[in-house]
């Protein structure tokens, strides 16, 4: 870099000069001294961009680990295989694995079939294999059992069993159980629960025991058993080739689709990176901060020592060298933080893996694998990021330094009075970056990235503009609470609007960070509020009665269990629902189907004229919002069902909300369903209960006729299904509140070390004022009410600043990540949350100033003078 | 004769881990396996019982072992020679007592896991075909019935519109299709001692075992792209029991010989862990009319003449002298490699039957050595 006036020292090398000048070390014991001296400021400096590089190591590495358990979880489900069979509905009927071979004599085939179990209170995956097939399968499937494992008991025991299971060494011990061992294994199919009992047969020791620690591997028949999954499998896995694909095209039953294996993991892959691409986000806004922070921070030391630096440079020291200075003195505390942060993030990260993975499994696919991968590069890169990002940050700052003028005196309020009028050229820019940042957004089907940018760009817009706001808000609390708030008041008051170039400055990093934490808080508050108005919409009835087991044969309702609720007093109506998944032309989708009229179990966003009479009419489908935004699909467009009469168009009425998961969902009337389906899964009894009655006393009347016919049912209250629902939202968006929590902390670290910086700088002058005559608890006054001001200012600005980035969060981040759309509901608790977390950190950055203030000895102080 | 039901343990090692700790190699040895003690709650071929056909065709349920074993010399009408072998082998991992398949709702609960090997030697051009099938018995990936008769195995299959001849054998391999009718000319030959074989000494290592030692042969046979039409005579060996070698027998040799001038000779000889004949070996000779004659190892007298080293290095005789009563055969393989190199390598393949005096083929057969 060339600097101007950087010709005092021309021929001598800049590194030479910084190696073995003895000016430049005298200009380095300088520098570690300033740093000792400030010593809070130099920690609350790490300390920021520490938490700024851990937040992105510990997002990566968890990202990471969430990919690669994507990853293995599909490797070992799947393993190596090119094709699957799904069938409509919910599952695959085990006479077709039966004809695969023994009328086209397949070879590499194989049934798959998988599902969350709990064990000792451990969520685990339970795999079904057939062995035999596998044998001819010849996958490769990491992780699970070959010649190489050593096994203690009885392996073959289990194939063909239906309750031996086995499963990876540590595991067996970290669940207590050795083998031989009878144990309860309950699936996650219904909200209670229901267990069966299982045999450990064998247990082995696995050379990759991290891919195979959470699974428990059982018989096909066994799998079945155990998942209550009697009659049907998940799919087949098929090794092809060309001739076999289209010999089993043409022998495909109606009802049942080949598919491409990678195609499909691709589509689940691509949906759950969105969530990753916005955890990611997340933290770079945090290191954003940290960014802005370390600017701030940087130019503040470096006027403080602007004389020093003169003095410096009035003994010949050249400006390449005290810019050299500096970039290594951010470079020093960019690399102690970064070493720091990338040793935090290690840990956290560690933490947050369950919660991304539990997101990941919540939304898209079950993981059978969560092990903390630790990838070596993502280490590195945080701290690249971290050290880069400090030399960034802080090459304005040294810039500045390097043109310190080589005299002992500094004329720095002219100075500062220079830059008021200066704020208003700011405003410019800051105004035309909003107005592109909201140009970017205009577009409906925008991608995630310009989303991005364009939030990016709104808040330097933003930020731009803050100190010309601030500017505004001082002269206004100047002119209103003048006289009232006494001359430590005004003094703060005049201080902080003369200084307006680095208070300006201060509130703007402290408005962004504050305002991540009410973008974010806002966001979830409004997703969860729209969750909660979606519950109470389109969960129809009052009580929910399912079957506990799903196996095919054992479900339905018996005859005289039905007779008795139907003459129950208080109970109106009764309704079937019907669950299940179903393959079309975008992959697995959820459909659900029931007589109950539309009007009573949607909550719409778009519907066609005369759509809710349509569907109860069986005429169409109504579809959800993700798969409506994401596939593109519009109302009177068609989708493509797997029916059991192989592929139909269905027209869709309209577009409903729905946050169930990551996958679409499609309703439709019951009389349609009828028509395009013979088999009836995964039934569902809604029952109305009459206003007039007592809800307690009815429900507890139809529970004791439900529990007569033994375990076999599940009767559940809207209430309670409310309930679990808002515990599975709140749980996969645990990751959210905990990066939410990290901002505040870092916004809390840069609001106390800004205004920290802010007031110390003005030491010599606190010792004028002592030594005119005021008093120390006046100047304490003084310190406190200027940060308290300050901090009042960047909380009331970064309110609309985050109202702004949850409204971008909401309507634009989260409808390209996932299709969803939501109510805007504004959480006061977040508001005020984020006011008084400034307000606080601002008024603890000012104690330690104020406690040194107090100690000034005027005469000591202006002896420099 | 005792087919390679160890195979099926092999498998299931590669395909699911070793069962036992301290053996690290996948390959059992023979007495390891058909040796094995754990034969509670199976019933054993114990005392002699009365056969009775067509039922005993059908599966017998309760034993750990049974198989339908074909061997067959079959050729076109302009003389080119083919041979074949087809076997469906089924063993049961628990019995019946243990059995936890107790409701039907659970239809991959199987107690019983099939093998199917296939082989067909193209004599003319010295060339062996082999191929090998493995299922779990549920959900009717395989099985045995009867009413009507059928033995299947996914794809492959053995079966009759009735519960008698004629049989329809179906195989598809990769490289060859069989499509044969079988009919039985003879009634079945009770092999050991009415049908009762003893292999060891110990009361219940031994099968129930009969053979049809001549089944007139014709339909197709699918390879290299051309449909040939063959004709011949093949032998099936059916046997089931739940156990059979002591633990000094290591493996066998066994010959199934049939006469042009319409007589069938079967023998086997168990061999003892160092080479030597065990005293369990036995066979039955049968006449014209079908009367049969009990072969006692010390009649018998084979001599090894000339051996074939498989690609792994193991011997297999494929040149025999046979010296029974009073006559002197030469054992000949119609071309050395009709190895079976499948998950346990066996030799399997056809032979001639020469007379030794006058050099004459004088009948063909099937020889199996399991080393």
């Amino acid at each position: 870099m060339t600097l101007p006036g950087d010709n005092v020292m021309t021929d001598m090398p800049a590194k030479k000069a910084a190696s073995v000048s003895p000016g430049f070390r005298l200009l380095l014991r300088s520098a570690l001294r300033y740093a000792v001296k400030r010593r809070w400021q130099t920690i609350l400096n790490i300390l920021g961009i520490m938490v700024g590089v851990m937040m992105v190591v510990a997002v990566d590495l968890a990202n990471n680990s969430a990919r690669q358990a994507f990853d293995s979880s599909l490797e070992i489900l799947n393993g190596q295989i090119t094709h699957q069979i799904y069938a409509g509905s919910s599952g695959i009927s085990d006479n077709i694995f039966r004809r695969l071979k023994t009328e086209l004599g397949l070879q590499r085939a194989a049934p798959s079939l998988s599902g969350q179990v709990r064990v000792n209170n451990r969520e685990l995956t339970l795999l079904g294999i057939d062995a035999i097939s596998e044998g001819a399968m010849q996958r490769s499937r990491p992780g699970l059992p070959d010649q190489a494992f050593s096994v203690t008991g009885n392996f073959i025991a289990a194939i063909g069993s239906i309750d031996s299971v086995v499963m990876e060494t540590n595991l067996a011990q970290s669940l207590g159980l050795a083998v031989g061992d009878v144990f309860s294994i309950s699936t996650f199919r219904n909200i209670q629960g229901s267990s069966r009992q299982a045999t450990l047969a064998a247990v082995f020791r696995s050379p990759n025991a991290e891919l195979t620690g959470e699974l428990i591997l059982a018989d096909i028949a066994a799998a079945q058993y155990l998942l209550q999954r009697a009659g049907n499998l998940d799919a087949i896995d098929l090794v092809l080739d060309e001739e076999n694909i289209s010999q089993i095209q043409s022998w495909l039953p109606p009802g049942l689709m080949l598919v491409e294996a990678d195609t499909r993991n691709d589509n689940l892959r691509q949906m759950s990176e969105a969530f990753h691409i916005n955890l990611l986000a997340m933290s770079l806004l945090s290191l954003l901060v940290a960014g802005l922070l370390i600017y701030n921070t940087v130019t503040l030391s470096v006027i403080q020592r602007q004389q020093t630096l003169g003095i410096f440079r009035a003994l010949g020291v050249s400006r390449r060298q005290i810019f050299s200075l500096v970039m290594l003195e951010n470079a020093a505390v960019g690399l102690l933080a970064s070493i720091l942060g990338v040793s935090a993030g290690f840990v956290l990260g560690s933490y947050l893996v369950t919660m991304v993975t539990a997101t990941v499994d919540n939304l898209y696919l079950n993981l059978a694998v969560t092990k903390f991968f630790v990838d070596p590069a993502l280490l590195l890169k945080g701290l690249v990021l971290g050290i880069l990002l400090s030399l960034v940050s802080g090459v304005l700052p040294a810039i500045h330094a390097a043109r310190s003028i080589p005299v002992t005196l500094q004329h720095q309020a002219a100075k500062d009075s220079e830059w008021q009028n200066k704020i208003h050229l700011l405003a410019f820019p800051g105004i035309i970056l909003l107005v592109a940042g909201w140009a970017l957004l205009l577009p409906e089907y925008g991608s995630l990235l310009t989303g991005f940018i364009a939030l990016t760009l709104m808040v330097f817009g933003f930020c731009l503009l803050v100190p010309i706001f601030l500017y505004w808000m001082l002269t206004a609390l100047l002119i209103l609470a003048g006289t009232w708030a006494g001359l430590p008041g005004v003094m703060a008051l005049r201080n902080a609007r003369s200084a307006i170039n680095r208070t300006g400055l201060a509130v703007a990093a402290l408005c962004v960070a504050v305002s991540v934490t009410v973008g974010v808080g806002v966001m979830v508050g409004s997703f969860r509020g729209t969750v909660i108005l979606w519950l109470e919409q389109s969960l129809p009835g009052d009580l929910q009665l399912s079957a506990i087991t799903t196996d095919i044969q054992t479900q339905s309702f018996p005859e005289n269990m039905l007779e008795e609720l139907v003459g129950l007093e208080g109970l109106l109506s009764m309704h079937y629902s019907i669950q299940e998944q179903v393959e079309s032309e975008f992959g697995p989708l959820r459909l659900g189907a029931n007589n109950i009229p539309a009007v009573e179990r949607f909550y719409l966003k778009e519907v066609t004229p005369d759509g809710l009479a349509d569907l109860d009419a069986g005429l169409g489908v109504f579809i959800s919002e993700p798969l409506s935004y994401l596939q593109k699909i519009k109302l009177n467009d068609s989708i493509s069902l797997l029916t059991q009469n192989g592929l139909v168009d269905f027209p869709v009425l309209g577009i409903i909300y729905d946050y169930t998961s990551g996958f679409g969902l499609v309703q439709m009337h019951d009389s349609l369903y009828d028509r395009h389906w013979s088999r009836r899964n995964v039934v569902r009894l809604t029952l109305n209960i009459d206003n007039e009655f007592d809800e307690d006393t009815v429900q507890k009347s139809v529970r004791d006729i439900v529990d007569k016919q033994g375990q076999q049912f599940n009767l559940v209250s809207n209430r309670q299904l409310r309930e679990l629902t808002l515990q599975i939202f709140d749980r996969t968006f645990a990751i959210t509140n905990v990066l939410r929590l990290l901002a505040i902390l870092v916004a809390f670290i840069g609001v106390a070390s800004t205004l920290m910086a802010l007031q110390l700088e003005k030491f010599r002058e606190f010792a004028i004022l002592r030594a005119s005559g005021m008093t120390p608890v006046q100047i304490v006054s003084l310190i406190l009410k200027q940060t308290t001001v300050l901090g009042v200012c960047a909380g009331l600005l970064a309110l609309p600043l985050g109202y702004l980035m949850s409204d971008i969060l909401i309507d634009v981040i989260n409808r390209r990540s996932f299709g969803w759309s939501m109510q805007h509901f504004l959480p006061e608790s977040v508001l005020i949350e984020a006011f008084a977390l400034a307000v606080v950190a601002a008024l603890l950055a000012g104690i330690y100033p104020a406690w040194r203030a107090t100690r000034i000895k005027p005469v000591l102080a202006l002896r420099e003078e | 004769m005792f087919k390679l039901f160890l195979v099926i343990i092999t498998l299931l090692l590669v395909a699911c881990g070793n069962p036992a700790e301290d053996s690290p190699s996948p390959r059992l040895s023979a007495a390891d396996v058909l040796g094995n003690n754990d034969v509670e709650g199976f019933l054993r071929a114990e005392q002699p019982r009365l056969f009775s056909f067509p039922q005993d065709h059908g599966p017998h349920k309760g034993f750990r072992n049974e198989w339908w074993y074909l061997t067959g010399n079959v050729e076109t009408q302009a003389g080119r020679r083919f041979a074949y072998q087809v076997t469906f082998f089924s063993t049961a991992i628990r019995s019946n007592e243990e059995d936890s398949c107790k409701t039907d709702v659970f239809a991959w609960c199987t107690n019983t896991i099939w093998m199917g090997h296939a082989a067909v030697s193209d004599v003319s051009e010295e060339v062996h075909y082999a191929a090998e099938r493995f299922t779990r018995q549920e959900p009717g990936l395989a099985g045995a019935r009867l009413n009507p008769f059928r033995v299947w195995l996914q794809d492959w299959k053995l079966f009759s519109g009735v519960d008698d001849f004629p049989w329809e054998l179906e195989i598809f391999a990769d490289d060859f299709v069989l499509s044969l009718s079988l009919s039985a000319t003879k009634k079945p030959v009770l092999q050991g001692v009415n049908g009762l074989s003893q292999k060891s000494p110990e009361p219940g290592n031994a099968s129930y075992y009969y053979s049809l030692t001549n089944l007139e042969t014709s339909g197709q046979l699918f390879l290299g792209g051309e449909t040939y039409n063959v004709a011949g005579s093949s032998w099936m060996d059916r046997e089931w029991g739940t156990s059979a070698l002591a633990a000094d027998q290591s493996g066998w040799d066994w010959f199934s010989l049939q006469f042009d001038e319409g007589r069938e000779l079967m023998y086997y000889q168990l061999r003892r862990l160092n080479g030597d004949t065990h005293p369990g070996s036995s066979g039955n000779a049968t006449s014209l009319m079908g009367t049969q004659t009990q072969i006692m190892p010390e009649q018998m007298q084979l001599e090894e003449l000339n051996t074939w080293q498989a690609p792994d290095g193991t011997l297999y005789t494929t040149r025999w002298q046979m010296k029974y009563l009073d006559n002197d055969w030469i054992i000949q393989a119609v071309f050395e490699d009709q190895l079976m190199d499948v998950s346990f390598q066996y030799w399997e393949g056809a032979v001639d039957v020469i007379e030794s005096s006058s050099g004459k083929v004088v009948g063909r057969g099937y020889l199996e050595m399991v080393r």
